[in-house]
């Protein structure tokens, strides 16, 4: 038996990045901002865009990524997506944790959310549409798009973002 | 010599607005009302804290169903699973929403950070813990509740500080603070909390165990309002941390301060909703009220005051419609017939 090339076990990321994207949320008709994570993945089937959105604890209360979700998706694209890039064949998720909240969060979760996209702009989905991963499958997903401790991250980079503070305080 | 501590009487300050909403009772009980608190279940393998939290949570929904309870009306406790989806949330609460007997709806705090866009779905007529942004109430009960407290002690340009002032309850007490005219000093993760040694009262709303110690507290502090409560087998832990809770020369002791107070002002929001409307809110009196005769003596508060006002303006307004309904009987009585 003839062992499978190895792009099509394990995905591999030939493009990563990372920011904070700044959108016009359309709920609260404020700014609102968050961490977005872009990457671009290769396997046996191909060449695959994976978006991660988190929710920052500092963007104010009632500008939720999730909900305008399709304002992040719509930003993302004008911002951030390379051109080459389909906007229509992305995966798009949500990402909520200790990072997103002064109070105490719940366990790390991440949604993938299904968007439509009917014209060029994508559309707001219904609450149906948020697919909670399992506790597993949020810690492979996190490990195939390489993605680090929010907070981590965050204070990783040497510019002032007005990141989130250390959730240790005292 | 040093007098003695002071320690709030939440539970009295309970016990005195339930017992002085009595009158109400009948009206609400008439209504046949449900209040609807929805709180999460942490999964099996859930971080140990988050577990905690939830178990906290669980104690704040059992009070609301005592509370509910003894004013007349039905409580009800939902228990969700922490990984339910948003749809089943909000699914939940736009049916609480759209049930006429529903009178209120309470989502205990903190949930799923995913699910806190929920909350923005809730009826404001019926969010009177505030957890919506179009609630008719400035800020959660807690929040309410803690500020009332914290009042009395901030007379004469008393200084304070509230730690944990970006979480949901801590920003709740600086917007009450500001609008009450105050300026306090805000603390949150990150910040030297050190810097609370230097206020006159100090406002702990973080849920984090034994967070201030000997390091941040002293006997100069004219009050400390812990509003944590985490259940340990020796008895709940507040954010002060046991060993500092004797410094302070008042302090709500945990259990038995915020915890009832919440349930008190609660308890103020729903019968004003359902039973009178135009009740003044109670406010706490503060330690000169009673310490003379006994921490048990009282008044603790003003709400037998605020009760009999409503209740004297009521009965002028069933007599006055008594009147009119006369007048106009009479004048009925009195017009010319009219000719077929």
């Amino acid at each position: 038996m003839t062992a499978p090339p190895a792009a099509a076990a394990t995905p591999v990321i030939v493009a990563a990045t990372g920011a904070i994207l700044t959108w016009q949320h359309a709920q609260a008709a404020a700014p609102a901002h968050c961490l977005v994570r872009i990457r671009t993945l290769r396997d046996a089937d191909g060449i695959a865009t994976v978006v991660v959105a988190s929710e920052l604890r500092d963007n104010p209360r009632g500008r939720w990524i999730n909900a305008d979700f399709a304002g992040v998706a719509n930003a993302t694209t004008d911002q951030l997506l390379p051109a080459a890039c389909d906007p229509n064949v992305v995966r798009w998720y949500a990402h909520f944790g200790t990072f997103s909240s002064y109070d105490d969060a719940g366990p790390e979760t991440i949604e993938q959310v299904r968007l439509d996209r009917p014209g060029d702009r994508f559309v707001e989905p219904a609450a149906e549409r948020y697919q909670l991963l399992t506790p597993a499958e949020t810690t492979e997903l996190a490990g195939v798009l390489h993605l680090e401790p929010v907070d981590e991250l965050l204070a990783s980079w040497p510019w002032d973002i007005g990141v989130p503070a250390p959730r240790t305080a005292g | 010599m040093t007098p003695p501590q002071y320690q709030v009487p939440g539970r009295h300050i309970l016990n005195e607005v339930l017992d002085a909403y009595q009158p109400f009772l009948p009206q609400i009980e008439d209504q046949h009302v449900r209040v609807v608190v929805f709180r999460f279940e942490p999964a099996a393998d859930a971080p140990p804290r988050w577990v905690t939290r939830m178990a906290t949570s669980a104690v704040s929904a059992a009070q609301k169903e005592r509370t509910f309870t003894r004013l007349g009306a039905r409580a009800e406790v939902v228990a969700l699973p922490d990984r339910a989806s948003l749809a089943q949330l909000l699914n939940a609460l736009q049916a609480a929403n759209e049930a006429p007997d529903v009178a209120a709806i309470i989502v205990q705090t903190p949930p799923p950070a995913r699910l806190e866009r929920a909350f923005d779905q809730i009826e404001p007529t019926k969010d009177i813990d505030a957890l919506g942004p179009h609630s008719h109430h400035p800020a959660c009960a807690t929040a309410d509740g803690i500020t009332r407290i914290a009042t009395p002690f901030l007379e004469n340009g008393s200084s304070c500080a509230v730690v944990g002032a970006r979480g949901f309850v801590g920003s709740g007490v600086v917007e009450l603070l500001h609008r009450g005219g105050h300026r306090p000093l805000v603390l949150d993760q990150g910040d030297d909390l050190r810097q609370v040694r230097d206020v006159d009262v100090v406002i702990s709303t973080t849920g984090r165990a034994g967070l201030l110690t000997g390091q941040h507290l002293h006997t100069g502090h004219r009050l400390v309002i812990d509003s944590g409560f985490v259940p340990h087998p020796a008895g709940p832990i507040g954010d002060v941390h046991p060993s500092a809770a004797h410094l302070p020369q008042a302090i709500t002791p945990v259990p038995g301060g915020i915890g009832p107070v919440e349930m008190a002002t609660l308890a103020e929001r729903l019968v004003t909703q359902l039973a009178a409307p135009q009740m003044s809110q109670w406010r706490y009196l503060g330690r000169g009220s009673h310490t003379d005769a006994g921490v048990a003596a009282g008044p603790f508060t003003t709400v037998q005051r605020g009760v009999e006002r409503q209740l004297a303006q009521a009965q002028s307004q069933d007599i006055e419609s008594a009147r009119r309904r006369e007048r106009a009987h009479q004048d009925r009585d009195e017009a010319p017939g009219l000719e077929a």
